[in-house]
């Protein structure tokens, strides 16, 4: 939790200020840049341009908001920007998200995902989604920070929230029935 | 409850959203139905996994290795355009490249430096009657023996030439879309470069007579039927005759500040207009933004006022406190002509032209600070094309001192031709 003090020092114009806070935010940039982006270099790029952006428009902060939320809106933006230019969208077959249940239950339940998949099943997800599992997930963000964070509607959130679980259990089911693991 | 349902309310456990009834409600439900457990276990394992991702942290202090580049950056508000800047350059350790893309503020100066370019060629070379024989050179070879009396009165002048072609060939350097007025600037300064040149030099350096007239909307010489081509030069010819009288030591401007209505074949103001050597510019393709008319300041000789038409309203200003001293009533799609001082400086006259083509003349009065109005000219009925000489001998343009009287072209207000009208005085 960043100090309103350090917020109010820095958008006086204290330059000090405004670099103790980026030194503050930064690994939540960067967290929230690499599991979007899935590469730690495009994630240093993309945490970069954010925490010059949050210093150049330090000033345009509002109260109303919460700090990280809005510093999440700017990251998340540049993200999505990058995302978009770097590669084609990736869009997963309705049917993964059929309701699948009964088969072979017991066989999988006791797996654990290891993170590694995890991450890859994120990436496989539409922007919106994997947008909104990192924050929920890697930034702690309720429903309505998340909400505040990419300016959507509380139920849209929530949508995409629970479709992109749905999403994620087929995938890595269908990861683990692929025989990757042994 | 069906299975759907409870897929709602085993999302919302994940995440906490649950009351106590509605949990007993879905626990009630996984009890009994075997699916909805084994999802149920699935997802609560994927949320335990997603919780249990590791805080990755970056290898080095990313603040430290943007540490000089935020130096350099400025804070605050004054801050956007370079944020933006920022943002648009993608990564931002690639410093040197900012140096080797010329940013908007870039374009716009050069675009603004063009349009003056431009300006200037124009005033230089904007005596009508070199404009219309280049029209009519274009439209009509018939017209050519005319347009070459006008090329006899003197050398060519390579000056002007040279300014359009400079201006031309920034203007197309600097690429199309970065401003309006650049695009706009390219064809005008190719079309400069043809035979209205030789013309040009016609205007002799004591000949004060400006003639500017901005257009909002563009107009091309494709309304121009050839018939009209030839009144045009005829009335060149004639209006030649005017400029040869002793021009006018008050320098003379006219300035479009309102849209013109669309060209048509037949219209009305628009023939009217075509006369000018203004039409002649905006026959080249010429359009310039109504927004830069505020620049066009007329002092009086005196240097005690200055006047300039702003919210469609002409104005003066007192310039030694800049004050307000005066402003007309609005002309909402008038244009403004025929500015002009008086040499003691105890009038400003001009002329506002409607929409209709029906031109009044004013005299703002230094002393009492008013404005008066001194004549009306109607609107010019173009029954053919004749009417282009017949209806300028009517026309009372302010301070139109008809320069020959032989012919009824010289000196001509007409209509919307607020233009030449004060050549001979």
């Amino acid at each position: 939790m960043v100090e309103p003090d350090l917020i109010k020092a820095a958008q006086a114009g204290d330059r000090d200020a405004l670099v103790a806070l980026l030194r503050e935010i930064e690994h939540q940039v960067y967290r929230t840049a690499y599991y979007l982006l899935n590469n730690e270099q495009d994630a240093m790029d993309a945490s970069q341009e954010a925490l010059i952006r949050i210093y150049t428009k330090i000033h345009t902060y509002e109260e109303k908001a919460q700090f990280r939320t809005w510093v999440q809106r700017i990251v998340t933006n540049i993200c999505i920007d990058k995302f978009r230019r770097s590669r084609p969208s990736v869009s997963i077959d309705e049917h993964e998200l059929v309701f699948r249940a009964g088969d072979d239950v017991e066989g999988e339940v006791m797996a654990v995902y290891a993170s590694e998949e995890i991450r890859e099943a994120i990436d496989k997800l539409p922007e919106h989604h994997r947008t909104v599992v990192v924050l929920r997930y890697l930034q702690d963000f309720s429903y309505n920070e998340i909400a505040e964070s990419l300016n959507l509607p509380l139920n849209t959130v929530k949508s995409y929230l629970f479709r992109a679980r749905q999403q994620l259990q087929a995938l890595l089911r269908d990861y683990q029935k692929g025989g990757v693991r042994g | 409850m069906n299975c759907q349902e409870v897929m709602e309310l085993m999302q919302r456990s994940l995440d906490g959203d649950l009351d106590s009834h509605e949990t007993s409600r879905m626990m009630e439900h996984i009890r009994t139905c075997p699916e909805c457990a084994a999802m149920y276990e699935r997802l609560t394992r994927l949320s335990n996994n997603l919780a249990q991702l590791p805080r990755v942290v970056p290898r080095f202090s990313i603040v430290d290795s943007i540490l000089p580049r935020l130096e350099e950056l400025p804070i605050g508000p004054a801050a956007d355009d370079a944020a933006r800047e920022e943002a648009e350059s993608g990564v931002p350790a690639a410093t040197p490249s900012r140096s080797s893309r010329p940013n908007r503020k870039t374009y716009r100066r050069l675009a603004g430096a063009i349009a003056a370019g431009v300006v200037a060629g124009l005033i230089i070379i904007s005596n009508p009657f070199s404009w219309m024989s280049g029209s009519s050179n274009d439209n009509d070879a018939a017209s050519m023996s005319e347009a070459g009396l006008l090329s006899k009165a003197g050398e060519p002048a390579s000056a002007p030439a040279e300014e359009k072609m400079s201006a031309n060939s920034s203007s197309s350097a600097a690429g199309g879309d970065e401003s309006a007025m650049n695009d706009q600037a390219a064809p005008s300064s190719n079309r400069a470069i043809e035979p209205e040149t030789p013309a040009a030099n016609t205007e002799s350096a004591d000949d004060k007579q400006l003639d500017v007239r901005f257009m909002e909307s563009l107009r091309t010489d494709e309304t121009v039927s050839g018939d009209k081509a030839k009144t045009e030069s005829a009335d060149a010819g004639r209006q030649a005759a005017a400029n040869s009288q002793p021009p006018s030591d008050a320098p003379q401007m006219t300035l479009q500040i309102a849209p013109s209505p669309p060209a048509s074949a037949d219209g009305g103001s628009e023939a009217d207009m075509s006369v000018s050597g203004a039409q002649a510019v905006s026959k080249s393709g010429t359009t310039f933004p109504a927004a830069i008319a505020p620049a066009f300041v007329w002092a009086s000789p005196d240097g005690k006022y200055k006047a300039t038409v702003e919210e469609e309203r002409m104005k003066v200003y007192e310039t030694s406190e800049n004050k307000l001293v005066f402003q007309s009533d609005v002309r909402s799609g008038h244009k403004i002509g025929s500015v002009r001082w008086d040499e003691d400086s105890a009038n400003l006259h001009y002329s506002w032209t409607d929409a209709d083509g029906k031109t009044v003349s004013y005299r703002w009065e230094a002393a009492t600070g008013r404005e008066n109005a001194e004549a009306v000219a109607e609107a010019v009925t173009r029954s053919g094309v004749a009417d282009d000489s017949g209806n300028a001998e009517g026309t009372a343009g302010a301070g139109a001192g008809a320069g020959s009287a032989t012919d009824g072209g010289a000196g001509s207000g007409s209509g919307g031709g607020t233009q030449s009208g004060a050549t001979g005085q």
